[in-house]
């Protein structure tokens, strides 16, 4: 065909795909020959080098050494021989592991995953480790370390977290015991009776649940999500900016109070600590995470 | 009238001889006992449990309120029972304590599955105990508590008591690599012997060469949270005649073989290919690449003699099928390698363009 006076799609594969795109491969074979290394990156950055890196990066797509094995990933077990991935934190400078995650294992694309951490404290340095599960038998951990850094105060349960920053109430923080004073008739002093092992936090949080860049609408709807989601009974973690974390229940009812301006009142609740949020059992018994019970 | 009445009340005070769990007698025992007052001398009296029959009456000159009996004056595997009498300061015995009942048992023969400054190359490590006592005094319970010499010795395992019916292997987990630990055992029996393992410490050394790429972390600073991904490939290829042959245990040999990649391969976008190979078998492919749609990459080795310079070169040629179409480019030329002879194969495919070269 002539078009400007040229042969547009003149040629019997003009308009063919670009031969070369050959996308998504999933196949990699090789034969006829001796191997000693096959390593393949999605880097294409660094110049032209026989030598090849042994870093294993995010952009790493299969190393293979042949040194006795035909193993090309980055680590020596596959998904036919281990049973679960467990995600273990804990935070830096202390010794016990929480169990946050676990993933069952039945192929190898079961081995990515994302996990969001909405517990992390603000400022802390957590560990995090991977460790891959045969049976009942824990392999070798392998942890990082990362910087947990946020500005303002957050609640969150498993699935959910909120944030806010603006004109934000904190109430008195009690630190809670159960302690009955006697007085008796022949001493000048009462004695006190605590035997409860009672000792947990309590407080009062007040603040504008507020996105700017939301209508007044919107932000109506979002703030009765989150007085909804208050209300449901359910374990949570609140986060100050100080850098402390509490496992907590709402009590009492939850309540949006008039602050001077008819677009942002402000959301208030009582909360009572009811756990350790750095206990995996705690974690588990109050749904936080989903994961099996430690022994 | 007056009477004056004065009530002399003696009080018979005798010491209390505290129970004893049940000891090896051929160690030296300390029979603690109370008294209200200063004492001088104690005399301890100690009979056979069945028969009445005294085995030892022995009287020690010291103030303190614990009665050493002497190591192998009693007999492991007897039933005994002991009374004691004590002292005052002015030589006047005391009424005779309590009786009690114990056993004198033989130590257990204890060990555990591992051995001072072991080196473990896992993160979890079953220990096994073992109990063996001579006169077969049953065991009760026992208890594991490992504590990390490198954080300041706080204890990272403690098993509590547990019951010798459960077995005695326990799963320790969660060890870390470059960490020293020292492991604590501890046996009470039925009649309350109790016995310990010397501490053992050992430390952990496992490799983990990929320790940061495993996962990576990610501080989330508006959302409040952090983002751990998990950076795990798992890969292992599979030969076509089953067992691989591996040349010195670096290479593998394919020469009459195939080896293939698939499960948890994903390749996708740019990319680069590093090959390091020798032998080659000529005019043949040596690697190929395909993808779910049937597209395929094939990377031919290629020795040729070119009529207008009359010499034998070796060169690559990849082919790249897709959509019944091809597309072919060959790399640099070289003077064909000996078969031992190592060589680098490089492709590189950036914006749907390749890159081929041979060194």
């Amino acid at each position: 065909m002539l078009f400007l006076s040229t042969a547009f799609l003149g040629e019997a594969q003009t308009a063919v795909p670009t031969p070369t795109s050959v996308a998504l491969i999933n196949n990699i074979s090789l034969r006829n020959g001796i191997f000693d290394r096959l390593k393949i990156t999605n880097d294409t950055s660094f110049a032209y080098t026989i030598s090849i890196s042994d870093i294993w990066d995010m952009n790493t797509v299969l190393d293979a050494k042949f040194n006795g094995n035909t193993l090309a990933g980055n680590v020596d077990f596959t998904a036919d021989n281990v049973d679960m991935l467990r995600l273990k934190k804990r935070l830096k400078g202390t010794t016990d592991w929480a169990t946050v995650f676990e993933k069952a294992i039945h192929k190898a694309a079961d081995f990515y995953d994302i996990y969001i951490d909405r517990f992390a404290g603000n400022m802390r340095s957590y560990e995090y480790a991977v460790v891959p599960v045969y049976g009942d038998i824990e392999g070798n951990l392998s942890l990082i370390e990362v910087q947990s850094e946020f500005k303002g105060y957050f609640i969150a349960d498993a699935e959910t977290i909120y944030g806010t920053e603006y004109n934000v109430a904190t109430g008195n923080v009690s630190k809670n015991q159960n302690a009955q004073v006697v007085n008796t008739l022949d001493s000048k002093y009462p004695y006190v009776i605590s035997n409860s092992q009672n000792n947990y936090y309590a407080s009062t949080f007040a603040a504008f649940f507020f996105v700017p860049s939301m209508d007044w609408y919107d932000n109506t709807d979002r703030r009765n999500q989150i007085l909804e989601w208050l209300q449901n009974r359910k374990a949570k973690i609140l986060k100050y900016e100080d850098g402390r974390v509490w496992m907590i229940r709402v009590t009492g009812s939850p309540s949006l109070s008039p602050s001077g301006h008819r677009e942002v009142p402000s959301i208030n609740f009582d909360w009572v600590e009811i756990g350790d949020c750095n206990s995996t059992n705690d974690l588990v018994s109050n749904g936080l995470v989903n994961v099996g019970l430690e022994v | 009238m007056k009477y004056i009445i004065i009530l002399r009340v003696v009080i018979k005070i005798k010491p209390i001889l505290k129970p004893q769990n049940a000891f090896d007698a051929t160690k030296e025992h300390e029979f603690e006992f109370s008294y209200p007052s200063i004492i001088s001398k104690s005399k301890l009296i100690v009979y056979t449990n069945s028969n009445g029959k005294t085995v030892y009456e022995q009287t020690q000159t010291s103030s303190k309120k614990a009665y050493v009996l002497p190591a192998k004056t009693l007999s492991n595997g007897t039933y005994y029972s002991a009374k004691i009498y004590v002292y005052d300061a002015s030589g006047k015995i005391s009424e005779e304590s309590n009786h009690i009942d114990f056993y004198c048992y033989s130590a257990p023969i204890l060990s555990i599955n591992i051995t001072p400054n072991q080196v473990i190359a896992y993160a979890s490590y079953l220990l096994q105990l073992s109990y063996l006592q001579r006169e077969k005094e049953l065991l009760n319970t026992y208890s594991i508590l490992i504590k990390d010499n490198n954080a300041n010795d706080k204890t990272v395992f403690d098993s509590g008591a547990r019951y010798a019916m459960q077995g005695l292997d326990i799963m320790v987990t969660g060890l870390e690599s470059g960490h020293s630990y020292t492991a604590y055992v501890y046996f009470d029996t039925v009649n309350g012997l109790h016995a310990e393992i010397e501490p053992v410490t050992f430390s952990v050394e496992y490799s983990s060469p990929y320790l940061s790429a495993l996962l990576l972390g990610q501080n989330n600073k508006c959302e409040g949270t952090v983002s751990i991904t998990f950076n795990i490939h798992s890969i292992i290829g599979e030969t076509e005649n089953g067992d691989a042959i591996y040349i010195n245990g670096e290479k593998i040999d394919l020469r009459n073989d195939k080896v293939v990649f698939s499960e948890g391969v994903n390749l996708a976008g740019d990319y680069t290919i590093q090959i390091d190979c020798s032998d080659l078998n000529g005019c043949t492919t040596i690697m190929e690449m395909k993808n779910s749609n049937g597209d395929r990459v094939t990377v031919e080795y290629m020795e040729d003699t070119f009529s207008n310079i009359g010499v034998k070169k070796a060169y690559l040629e990849l082919k790249a099928y897709h959509s019944g179409v091809c597309y072919d480019k060959l790399s640099n030329f070289i003077d064909p390698p000996s078969s031992s002879q190592m060589v680098h194969i490089w492709i590189r495919k950036f914006n749907n363009l390749y890159d081929l070269k041979l060194q």
